[in-house]
């Protein structure tokens, strides 16, 4: 199947060579991992820094505050509130779970699980994460100007985000920031669809793939497809706040000449939904996949899994209107995105049974990685639901810019694909560096996490249902909102046991590093991908023969196999009576 | 035995560049049909085009650059079939040729006092000029890539040559679409 066979490159022998200017795909997966979790750090403080403004409402934020915001004692101020609450949007979204999950385990995975030595572009690959990195540091050097970081909120609406809203330069670098992401994601994603489509191993077809692949591939289609159209928007914006167009100024376009604000918001969501599926489909696929491994027995409907995801990839492209009910959109279009987003519900019904139907009557190990994925499968569940209502006209008016959307967006987006990653790092961690992490601070980590997790996000629903619009410096200020400072208490609480949770898994994660001990079975969870088919961590070139497939990636649970054994390796052939 | 397997080889990274390229194209198409799309809906919004009474922008220059863009891609497709260096450096002129009517176009807005802060009509023109040209100049620093080796009449490198002229294509087709939509209707 493969198209070509990559050659075995010699082992690099510089620092550099090997760690930093890299065209190893394991090494840039860890680069990527490094600078996610580095950004789940900054972007998880600020969100604590809302939440303390929400619960506290004129208290000093503990410890760091006075250092922070000397000039008002440690309070945080109204407009740092807002830039808060946009970068730490920006910040979750761009520069947390779009590297780890599609920059880190993109990167790792995809190469090792179809059978392939390297990515088929490389240098592009290593292009990929310098521009991501850049456009990084861009972003956060834009706190330390005059007039502090964009403040428009991550959708950056018009004419907030223009030059009449947002006079800084803030907001410009953001918006760079964006662009140079947009492009190292775009090379990243060019990257992977060649790869999947050209390296896979002899014998591979396209539903011989883990999911995990599966759901990247679409991820990678998504991006090369939408991350553009964001672009675009992103230069317009540019040139409004650079040299002066009239693109998304308020204003009657024939009499005056000046733009539409609104086209922004259209330009911003036809990327902006498909970008909800571009984070959630590889936790998807992972998840797939992890609750097969951990359940022994192969994926239930595995074919009809990955047809859904192709589904769900084509009609998010249709959906992007439910973002903009409330837009004046004519009641024909309205009910139009109404019905095409309530069709998204079948193959996603359909992805969930699945999951159900793998866990039925399989012999579950309880190991953290599939706690973790247990958890996923518990909160997208909760969190589609919810979907419902938002999609629908007649209650998302209703419920439109309030902490429902905030806490169902979070459920979907945030929680699952947090929970997703994490799973994932849990499980491949012996494949990337060698060792297993420690079982019981992850299982603490994992109890610690979800209980928060589900406090804040099901708190934040109940307020939005109440009312609560999102985005308000100090709620409690108007008569109605008045009673909800306990609810927001509990949320904080929540969020701070949840940020104590993280703690845990960072210390877990150095110290395993460090200290762990190397482990000795190459293949610690008894699954039968390629990449467990290698030494553990892999070997520069992964493969020394590039293998032959001959059955799917989770047979598992065979009732012919030998005896003491209950998986085989894609590799071999597959064990009939 | 041996010799097949190498083109073999040959042919699964023609293959393999292809994809790539197609990939990057489709990217790249999505970029500028978001940009048509904004352009279309303030076209079909405005009660009168161009707004603000101002006077159609003069055609000479557009219609120059078309020409050169057209002419340049179809020198490109000559040399690649036919393997003439001077078709090469004809088309390389060409392109620089339409860089430098695109300056001049420039100047010409800016001397009948179309600035692109001069509302939306200005805006959509030098937008789409400036953002087609930037890709342009992508291209352009593709072809001194090719420069030297076809100097040296080396024309090994089928897949690049093959890779840069689509993308080199492409932009010309973009090109007449804005010529088409935001110059001549
Ligand atoms: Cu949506």
């Amino acid at each position: 199947m493969a198209f070509f066979e990559q050659h075995i490159h010699d082992a690099p022998d510089t620092f550099l060579k090997k760690y930093i200017f890299t065209t190893d795909h394991k090494i840039i997966g860890k680069q990527f991992l490094w600078m996610g979790i580095f950004f789940l750090g900054v972007g998880g403080m600020m969100a604590l820094m809302i939440r303390w403004t929400l619960a506290f409402p004129g208290q000093a934020f503990p410890v760091i505050g006075t250092f922070l915001f000397p000039d008002t004692a440690g309070v945080v101020p109204p407009d740092t509130y807002a830039m808060l609450f946009t970068l730490h949007g920006t910040i979750m979204i761009f520069y947390a779970i779009t590297p780890i999950l599609i920059g880190a385990f993109g990167n790792f995975l995809i190469p090792l699980q179809i059978g392939a030595r390297d990515m088929v572009f490389p240098a592009m690959n290593m292009a990929s994460f310098w521009i991501s990195l850049l456009s990084g540091i861009v972003l956060l050097s834009s706190l330390f100007l005059p007039l502090g970081a964009a403040a428009s909120g991550w959708t950056s609406y018009p004419t907030l985000s223009t030059l009449i809203g947002s006079p800084g330069m803030g907001q410009t670098l953001w918006t760079l920031a964006i662009f140079m992401l947009g492009i190292g994601s775009t090379l990243g994603a060019i990257n992977y669809i060649t790869t999947i489509i050209t390296l896979r191993a002899p014998g591979m077809g396209y539903f011989d793939m883990p999911l995990a692949i599966w759901g990247i591939f679409m991820t990678a289609i998504l991006n090369a497809i939408f991350l553009p159209v964001l672009g675009a928007g992103c230069l317009l914006l540019l040139f409004d706040r650079l040299f002066g167009t009239t693109f998304f100024l308020a204003g009657a376009i024939a009499t005056n000449g000046s733009g539409d604000p609104v086209l922004f918001q259209h330009v911003f969501w036809i990327f902006g939904h498909p970008e909800v599926y571009i984070l959630i489909l590889p936790a998807w696929g992972i998840v797939s996949d992890l609750l097969a491994y951990f359940s022994r027995k192969p994926a239930f409907g595995a074919k009809t899994t990955a047809l859904c995801m192709i589904t769900i990839t084509i009609l998010s492209t249709l959906v992007y209107g439910h973002h903009m009910f409330t837009t004046q959109m004519s009641p024909l279009l309205t009910q139009t995105f109404m019905t095409l987003t309530m069709v998204i519900s079948i193959p996603s019904a359909i992805f969930f049974t699945n999951w159900l139907g793998t866990l039925w009557r399989g012999s579950i190990r309880l190991d953290s990685p599939m706690l973790f994925s247990m958890g996923v499968v518990f909160v997208f569940g909760l969190g589609g639901l919810t979907g419902l209502y938002l999609g629908t006209v007649t209650t998302d008016i209703y419920l439109h810019d309030t902490y429902f959307v905030v806490g169902h967006f979070h459920y979907t987006m945030a929680a699952s694909v947090l929970l997703g990653g994490f799973a994932a790092v849990y499980f491949w961690m012996p494949k990337m560096f060698g060792v297993m992490m420690n079982e019981c601070l992850a299982k603490w980590h994992f109890w610690l996490s979800f209980i928060g997790l589900n406090g804040i996000f099901m708190g934040m629903m109940i307020l939005g249902y109440a009312g609560m619009h999102r985005r308000l410096y100090n709620p409690f200020v108007y008569d109605f909102m008045k009673r909800m400072v306990p609810m927001n208490t509990m949320v904080t609480w929540a969020a701070l046991m949840m940020g104590a949770a993280q703690l845990i898994f960072v210390y877990n994660f150095i110290h395993t590093l460090i200290k762990g001990k190397k482990i000795e079975d190459p293949n610690p969870w008894k699954v039968g991908t390629l990449e467990w088919t290698i030494p553990c961590p892999a070997p520069h070139y992964n493969f020394k023969e590039i293998p032959v497939v001959r059955c799917g990636p989770h047979e598992m649970g065979n009732p012919n196999l030998p005896e003491g054994k209950d998986f085989q390796f894609q590799t071999e052939e597959l064990v009939k009576v | 035995m041996m010799v097949e397997k190498a083109e073999n080889i040959i042919d699964g990274k023609t293959v393999v560049a292809s994809i790539g390229m197609l990939v990057t194209i489709i990217s790249l198409s999505m970029l500028f049909a978001t940009l048509f799309l904004s352009f279309f809906l303030y076209r079909f919004q405005a009660t009168q085009w161009p707004p603000m009474n101002l006077d159609r922008v003069d055609q000479f220059f557009p219609a120059l650059s078309s020409i050169f863009i057209v002419s340049s891609s179809w020198f490109y497709e000559v040399f690649r079939s036919k393997k003439s260096k001077y078709s090469f450096l004809l088309s390389l002129c060409l392109g620089l040729a339409f860089f430098t009517t695109q300056f001049l176009f420039w100047q010409d807005l800016k001397s009948v006092g179309i600035f692109a802060s001069s509302g939306i009509y200005g805006s959509l023109i030098y937008a789409f000029t400036w953002i087609h040209s930037g890709h342009m100049a992508i291209g352009l620093a593709m072809l001194f890539y090719l420069l030297p080796s076809v100097l040296k009449e080396d024309f090994t490198r089928k897949i690049r040559i093959v890779n840069i002229g689509k993308f080199w294509h492409f932009l010309a087709v973009v090109w007449l679409m804005i010529y088409l939509f935001l110059f001549v209707l």
